[in-house]
């Protein structure tokens, strides 16, 4: 038996103008997994998340985090979204306070815990997240990268057990990208289940243990990435690019058909470059 | 950029505790409201430029600029109160005829003008050390301490803060209509001015949604709390404070 935290039962979301943003959805996602979903503008991946943390309420079908239903009252969905923390796609909507430290002191403070407690966990997350340089800085001071660490920092202090991020790398440069994943990766070996979408099929192919692809609402397909992107009519559907390790690797294979049972599928450049090398 | 918002966050004084900072800068400016000694507008002004260049160290060329924008207001008033007209000579001490009328200054006119000339300058002096030295953020701290209604402060919080995004937004929208020859000609700047405010307008509501639903999925209902940072009185700051208000209401009232 797996051990899974949220799943959705066949969830329907109508959007006010009449028309469905989500179709019947279901989706089971496991606890302590990095789980990646790819798919399309306009699929419903932030529709699905803001379902996630009890923002939108569906219209048919369930919703359970921990074995149980999710009711939409005062005192559960504080818990539901105690546990489940968003960081939005936009940063400059997400953080309302100039001042670094504040926003960061929001989430927290909304869980009604002494203050002592309070700044012990935003210190603590201050220094896990290596923006001890940023709080002295107002928010409009901070680049693209930074202020998407703030934010991560302000849904962290809540201690959640699952974290969303939405299009994390998006707006974001090369290097804060490689340390937004570094500390997703942190996150994740600290059994914390780490749920992002992408457009970016490489940064999910390298990334994710789990994959679902979205489409127009609903899940096309689900797998570990190789069984994903191996699926040219998936990927043609979902109009998603192959990644290009596996892309290379597979024009590799046909070259060399005996790399096919040597060698396992590579995950990232190391290790595609140590196949190249003992060939 | 907005140079005096980063001046406010850059200068050299910004570890400084805000309460005494902001105090420094309201208690001569009531007090220059309420006095009528033109010896203590003149110290004020002395002592505000050293602190605001020397203590803060803004740069003078910066300084300078700012004060030069109510520099015309304030002559205009000056003009207004210190000139007389009339058809006699007799009230005017100073004057010229324009053919039967006389233009000039009576003394008091003239020294009520030299009164309010320097009273400006010298408030203008003490709000600017406030700005210049005090970051928003900070000026919100203190608002907090002094018991404003909660409301007025998330507000001003909440549209300091998107000043500058909404800034960012119109900067962008105007480079991409500017490098489409959107200025071109007046009537194509009106139009694009039009497209422009509308834009942002939209992107304000936009932005209204998604920080509403950011704020409400980390558990938001109905208030804003925040962990304050916290800063620390400095005692030598204390007594300075206290010995240069000391001077000036000896000044002011004796």
């Amino acid at each position: 038996m797996k051990n899974i935290i949220i799943s959705c039962e066949k969830i329907h979301y109508k959007y006010p103008d009449g028309t469905y943003a989500l179709k019947g959805l279901n989706i089971n996602i496991e606890n302590g997994k990095k789980i990646g979903i790819l798919g399309p503008n306009g699929a419903g991946k932030t529709t699905l998340f803001f379902h996630l943390n009890g923002l939108y309420k569906p219209d048919y079908g369930k919703i359970y985090f921990e074995g149980k239903e999710v009711v939409y009252d005062r005192k559960n969905l504080k818990y539901l979204r105690s546990k489940v923390g968003i960081v939005f796609q936009d940063s400059d909507a997400q953080l309302f306070s100039s001042s670094v430290y504040e926003e960061i002191s929001f989430g927290i403070m909304n869980l009604n815990l002494p203050k002592n407690e309070v700044k012990k966990r935003i210190d603590y997350v201050i220094t896990k997240l290596k923006i001890e340089n940023l709080v002295n800085r107002p928010t409009h001071f901070l680049s693209g990268g930074e202020k998407k660490k703030v934010a991560i920092a302000s849904i962290l202090a809540m201690s959640p057990e699952v974290i969303i991020l939405d299009e994390p790398l998006a707006n974001v440069d090369s290097k804060a990208a490689d340390e937004i994943i570094e500390i997703l990766n942190q996150l994740n070996s600290e059994n914390k289940t780490i749920i992002i979408s992408s457009h970016n099929p490489d940064n999910i192919y390298s990334w994710a243990d789990y994959i679902y692809v979205l489409y127009d609402g609903n899940i096309l397909g689900e797998g570990t990435p190789y069984e994903i992107f191996s699926n040219d009519k998936l990927m043609e559907i979902a109009n998603v690019k192959k990644p290009i390790i596996l892309e290379f690797y597979e024009k590799l294979r046909d070259k060399y058909p005996e790399i096919k049972n040597k060698y396992g599928i590579p995950k990232n450049k190391d290790e595609l470059f140590k196949i190249i090398e003992l060939i | 950029m907005i140079l005096i918002d980063k001046y406010s966050y850059m200068n050299n004084i910004r570890k400084i505790h805000p309460m005494e900072k902001v105090l420094f800068g309201l208690f001569p400016l009531f007090t220059c409201i309420i006095s009528k000694s033109l010896f203590l507008y003149i110290f004020v002004i002395i002592t505000f430029s050293f602190s605001i260049l020397a203590i803060a160290k803004i740069p003078i060329k910066y300084y300078l600029k700012i004060l030069f924008i109510p520099l015309p207001f304030l002559i205009i008033s000056f003009l207004a109160i210190a000139i007389d007209f009339s058809r006699t000579y007799e009230v005017l001490d100073y004057f010229i005829k324009i053919k039967s009328l006389y233009i000039g200054f009576k003394k008091e006119g003239l020294n009520t003008g030299i009164y309010l000339f320097f009273r400006v300058f010298a408030s203008i002096n003490c709000l600017y050390f406030i700005s210049l030295t005090t970051p928003i953020n900070d000026i919100i701290w203190v608002l907090r301490r002094m018991k404003l209604p909660k409301i007025f402060v998330e507000i001003f919080m909440i549209i300091y803060r998107f000043i500058f995004v909404l800034l960012d937004t119109a900067v962008d929208i105007k480079n991409s209509q500017l490098c489409r020859l959107g200025y071109s000609s007046i009537k194509r700047g009106y139009y694009s001015l039009g497209k422009l405010i509308s834009n942002v307008f939209i992107k304000s509501f936009h932005i209204h949604r998604m920080l509403f639903l950011s704020m409400i999925s980390r558990g938001y209902d109905g208030e804003i709390n925040v962990l304050e940072e916290e800063y620390e009185y400095s005692f030598k700051n204390k007594i300075l404070i206290s010995i240069y208000f000391t001077f000036i209401i000896v000044i002011a009232f004796f």
